[in-house]
């Protein structure tokens, strides 16, 4: 992931209760044993860039596997909730199944994008063309209807 | 680097993207591990502990040490760590140790923000070969 920084901030609301939901969560993995897992993450922000906080707005899958409630029910109560893994171990679709968490999409960047895992510890070594595909594949099913 | 290629200092963020000190997580961890010589320090997967992954566990061992940082009070990555059995070595926590505002997500983050965020993880690196390494719980 590119580490911008900047004097302009965009916050982007979500998860506060002072601040309006977005139609959209994704749970990411962000793992970065991998490059496939640092791209989920890295994906995951550029949609959320490219759409809008109103539109989709991110989870913590930290937060579920540690049991926090307020963080579990915040992604319940939303439209559709997409969930991304990057390799085979599928993680985060575990968690989110052993906590009874929603799931209404899911992508894994190995097995549907077929999009190679490098590693271990090269989080960054992902090609501009493995983030497109994968930009656009959740692109596409935030913007597909339920 | 520590045995079989697995860095010395593993690093265990939140890389959560319901705040901005969650998020920052990640992004401070990525580039604090970039500035280090290869081998010292590696950010490993959170969701591999609780789902019990062979190899995350398995690299998790061969570590030397464990920093985990959180970005809010929840502190879910120490949580996960800890419910793992592992013992962190040192444990970060942007709003009580860095005192960085939790709030909204931000698609951006200000110089002074980061810059704040990777002096403390690299001070966890740097300074932990003066400290006995921390281990598993088993």
């Amino acid at each position: 992931m590119s580490i911008e920084t900047s004097d302009e901030k965009a916050p982007v609301s979500q998860d506060h209760e002072e601040t309006e939901k977005p139609r959209v969560g994704i749970f990411y993995c962000g793992g970065a044993m991998s490059s496939v897992g640092e791209l989920t993450g890295v994906a995951a922000f550029e949609v959320l860039k490219r759409l809008g906080p109103k539109e989709v707005g991110m989870g913590c899958v930290a937060a579920l596997a540690a049991g926090v409630p307020k963080h579990f029910r915040t992604m319940q109560g939303l439209e559709k909730v997409v969930v991304i893994d990057g390799c085979p171990n599928s993680c985060v679709r575990k968690i989110v199944e052993q906590t009874g968490a929603r799931m209404d999409a899911y992508i894994n960047f190995g097995k549907d994008l077929k999009i190679k895992k490098i590693g271990p510890f090269k989080p960054l070594a992902y090609s501009q063309e493995d983030l497109e595909r994968a930009v656009e594949a959740i692109l596409n099913v935030v913007q597909s209807t339920p | 680097m520590s045995n079989n290629n697995i860095p010395e200092n593993a690093l265990f963020v939140c890389f959560g993207g319901m705040s901005n000190v969650g998020t920052l997580t990640g992004l401070a961890g990525l580039e604090a591990v970039r500035q280090v010589e290869p081998g010292k320090a590696g950010i490993f997967c959170l969701g591999g502990l609780p789902t019990q992954s062979q190899s995350v566990l398995d690299k998790t061992h061969a570590a030397q040490r464990i920093i985990t940082v959180d970005g809010c009070p929840l502190n879910c990555a120490r949580k996960i760590v800890e419910q793992a059995g592992f013992v962190p070595y040192k444990t970060i926590n942007l709003v009580e140790d860095c005192g960085i505002k939790k709030g909204p997500p931000q698609a951006y983050y200000g110089d002074e923000e980061m810059q704040v965020a990777v002096e403390a993880i690299l001070d966890a690196i740097k300074n932990s070969q003066f400290l006995p390494p921390s281990g598993s719980a088993d």
